[in-house]
């Protein structure tokens, strides 16, 4: 049975894939991304790794899309271009080509990785009893914390762009009393995978991308400005996470000795601590990616 | 361990400060980058007198943790970021209208310094990593801060070339990342010590053959540089010269390393950088021969002078050749941000940058002239410019194994790069009959100090050469 699934799931997204590609209207590959992405995480799911297919249920399907979205408005219609039959089939050739020598290198691999044993043996010094957190905000917390900086660059990037600000139309009437209640069950969701993560699936990722939807919701039911103040205190409180890991590192070199090296005995209020703040700073930096940063119109 | 503290997180910090306070982002710049070069300095101190070292972040040691590793080519890396940044952004400091238009200016200005920075904090990461996943994480951060940097001007083809950029990038990140995985697949974990392990499988040189696949991309090498020259071109002076003298080199670093790692196994890696950068020298040179614009001949040339660097790289073998390559990436470094910088402040003076229109009649040769001229001079590799110790290293190197195609090879290569750069220098420095008498001189700016800074550092470093290899001697093979 469960084989079945898989390969109707693997079906799934290699034609969701293909549609996403082959399509001409904007939106309507949008949507395919969008079904692919969730089809991912199911298969995430299959592969046993529940935290990845939480991500990527919230991020890469669900605010991927509201991005691409937002900006397939901009583009207008796909023009059509044509490519000869040359070029498909050395692409389809070297592709192919690629693909089986892919395929061949994973498949007669040994598979055995160093990192599982060693996890599992260290897991009780780490603070949590999640490995995927142990990993992500012990072991190898400095690559989390490039990562973060990555995501602040991206918002700096927006900035320095000049996206213009998105303007939204009115909704209907049914936005409101939805928003009361999507936007309260969002932050509890959001503060429950945050605090789940340190024992279960969970994390600052997943909780800060539910928490940006519910900011979504928010904005675009004309409850919160999008200029002046509250897109200013965004700004803040985007760009905090990356300046709270730094210095959390740094505090924790000062305290023992060791840059990144927690303290032992309270690493876990350490660690809860730095993914609250991401949470936060995720949340936001999200947002304000999707609602565009110019003061200025461009030119 | 206080400088690598500095190192990691004061550029970060100050990258926040100066996005947050738009005002004080030149002082917070300046500040930083003037700290970062002096932790530099002492990190390089304390390897001369205590060796090289590696410490595991977060005291969890590898392969469960990541290392960190201090040894004598990081932290020539370091070196060389840390000072050519401070050259750059003393000319970022000035009043050059760094190419923008008034109303484009305040948000070029505004911009420059977070995403400097955050380049800055990424290169520092990179070079001290032992690990190939967070190198990829380096990378993006680089990826993406470069691409600001090239779209910082905001005109019409800034904003194309960067858009190409990030796709290019994105591709190479891709391949590098797809690499890393099947690295992981074939030996289990992602330091940088399984790289014998990978030299010695098939599993393991598909994976190396991604990651330097990906590596070519983002390191400009050619055929994979088509979207550099436009890049580097359209950016605005400082800017260039960040991604031309800087960015570049991280690909070119991680490369040698790869290759030093994989030791005598590597060997058909370092077949193909040579054959690349073989190729590289030659298409660089050819289309710098003929690129009408000052700032596309000089893209062109950093695709020529990664080509050489890429040859050094590929015919060191196992030996001690791969430290004139580093030679050659140190005084690129110093000579391509200063001729950047110069070319920047040549085509403000006249307001075009149009070779055949070089040489005017109202307006005499100034320090950006000057600069620009001493620039060259390293970068062809004539004495005692670091860029004549990395080849002279090179080629008796090369004259001893007898391997004379590579000798001819990069002496037509030398003998293209002079014949371009004299396109410009022929023309810039005339003087004599060709300027009238009452011609005006060009008023000094800041950034005229910053290429003459750079360019005698270029200079220099050919005199001071031996701290290099000295620092170079320990770096464990």
């Amino acid at each position: 049975m469960t084989a079945v699934f898989d390969i109707l799931l693997a079906i799934g997204i290699l034609g969701c894939a293909a549609a996403a590609l082959a399509v001409r209207e904007r939106t309507a590959a949008i949507a395919a991304f969008m079904v692919a992405g969730l089809l991912v995480a199911l298969s995430w799911v299959r592969l046993g790794a529940p935290d990845v297919a939480l991500a990527e249920a919230a991020i890469g399907a669900g605010l991927t899309g509201a991005l691409l979205l937002r900006s397939a408005r901009r583009l207008g219609p796909v023009r059509p271009r044509s490519v000869g039959w040359p070029v498909l089939g050395s692409a389809a050739i070297l592709s192919a080509a690629l693909a089986a020598t892919l395929a061949w290198a994973v498949a007669s691999s040994r598979g055995i990785s160093s990192y599982q044993s060693l996890v599992a043996e260290r897991l009780s010094e780490s603070g949590v009893t999640n490995p995927v957190t142990a990993v992500l905000l012990n072991f190898r917390a400095w690559d989390t914390l490039l990562e973060i900086a990555v995501l602040s660059v991206a918002l700096m990037l927006v900035a320095s762009v000049g996206t213009a600000r998105i303007r939204f139309d009115r909704l209907g009437e049914m936005m409101l009393p939805c928003a009361r209640i999507v936007v309260p069950l969002l932050v509890l969701v959001s503060g429950h995978l945050l605090w789940l993560g340190s024992s279960d699936p969970g994390g600052a990722f997943q909780a800060g991308a539910v928490l940006a939807g519910a900011g979504l919701v928010l904005v675009m039911s004309g409850h919160v400005p999008t200029a002046g103040r509250a897109v200013d205190i965004a700004r803040v409180v985007g760009l905090s996470g990356l300046a709270i890991f730094v210095i959390a590192a740094s505090a924790a070199q000062v305290l023992t000795g060791g840059f990144l090296q927690f303290p032992p005995d309270v690493a876990k209020a350490w660690i809860i601590a730095i993914e609250a703040g991401l949470t936060l700073s995720i949340a936001a930096t999200l947002v304000l990616l999707f609602l565009g940063l110019s003061r200025h119109s461009r030119s | 361990m206080t400088e690598t503290l500095v190192l990691l997180s004061l550029p970060f910090l100050a990258a926040l400060a100066a996005a947050l306070h738009a005002r004080l982002s030149a002082p917070i710049g300046i500040g930083a980058t003037a700290l970062n070069a002096a932790a530099a300095v002492l990190i390089a101190g304390g390897v001369l007198r205590e060796g090289p070292a590696t410490t595991a972040i977060g005291g969890w040691s590898s392969p469960l943790g990541i290392p960190l590793v201090v040894d004598g080519l990081a932290v020539v890396m370091l070196l060389m970021t840390a000072f050519v940044g401070l050259g750059v952004a003393v000319h970022a400091m000035g009043r050059s209208p760094m190419d923008a238009g008034p109303a484009r200016l305040a948000q070029t200005r505004r911009w420059f310094w977070p995403l400097w920075l955050m380049t800055l904090g990424a290169m520092n990461a990179l070079f001290l990593s032992g690990d190939l996943f967070n190198l990829y994480v380096a990378f993006e951060i680089l990826g993406l801060t470069a691409v600001g940097l090239t779209a910082l001007s905001g005109s019409r083809s800034a904003t194309a070339a960067a858009f190409d950029y990030l796709i290019a990038g994105l591709v190479g990140s891709l391949m590098v990342l797809l690499g890393i995985a099947i690295a992981y697949a074939a030996v289990g974990q992602v330091d940088l010590d399984i790289i014998p392990s990978l030299v010695a499988t098939m599993q393991g040189r598909i994976a190396l053959a991604l990651i330097v696949a990906g590596l070519a991309i983002k390191g400009a090498l050619f055929p994979l540089h088509f979207w550099m020259p436009a890049a580097h071109s359209s950016a605005v002076p400082s800017a260039s010269a960040l991604l031309s003298a800087l960015v570049v080199k991280t690909a070119l670093y991680v490369l040698l390393r790869v290759s030093l790692e994989g030791g005598a196994d590597a060997a058909p890696l370092r077949a193909l950088l040579g054959a690349a950068g073989a190729g590289a020298m030659f298409w660089g040179g050819w289309n710098a021969l003929r690129a009408e614009r000052l700032k596309l001949l000089v893209a062109h040339s950093t695709v020529a002078q990664i080509g050489l660097i890429a040859v050094a790289i590929g015919v060191a073998g196992d030996g001690m050749l791969w430290k004139a390559a580093v030679l050659l990436i140190l005084s690129h470094a110093l000579a391509k941000a200063a001729m950047f910088l110069a070319a920047g402040r040549i085509a403000e003076e006249l307001g075009h940058d149009r070779i055949s229109g070089l040489n005017r009649e109202d307006l005499r040769p100034g320090a950006a002239e000057f600069a620009f001229a001493i620039a060259a001079i390293s970068l062809v590799g004539l004495p005692p410019t670091a860029g004549f110790i990395g080849k002279w290293i090179l080629m008796e190197g090369l004259i001893d194994d007898g391997a004379w195609l590579w000798v001819g090879l990069i002496l037509i290569g030398t003998v293209l790069s002079a014949a371009y750069l004299a396109r410009v220098v022929s023309r810039c420095l005339r003087g004599g009959p060709h300027v009238a008498p009452g011609a005006r001189r060009p008023e000094w700016r800041s950034g005229d100090a910053a290429a003459l800074g750079l360019a005698t550092g270029a200079l220099a470093l050919g005199l001071a050469s031996s701290i290099p290899v000295a620092l170079l001697e320990l770096t464990p093979a």
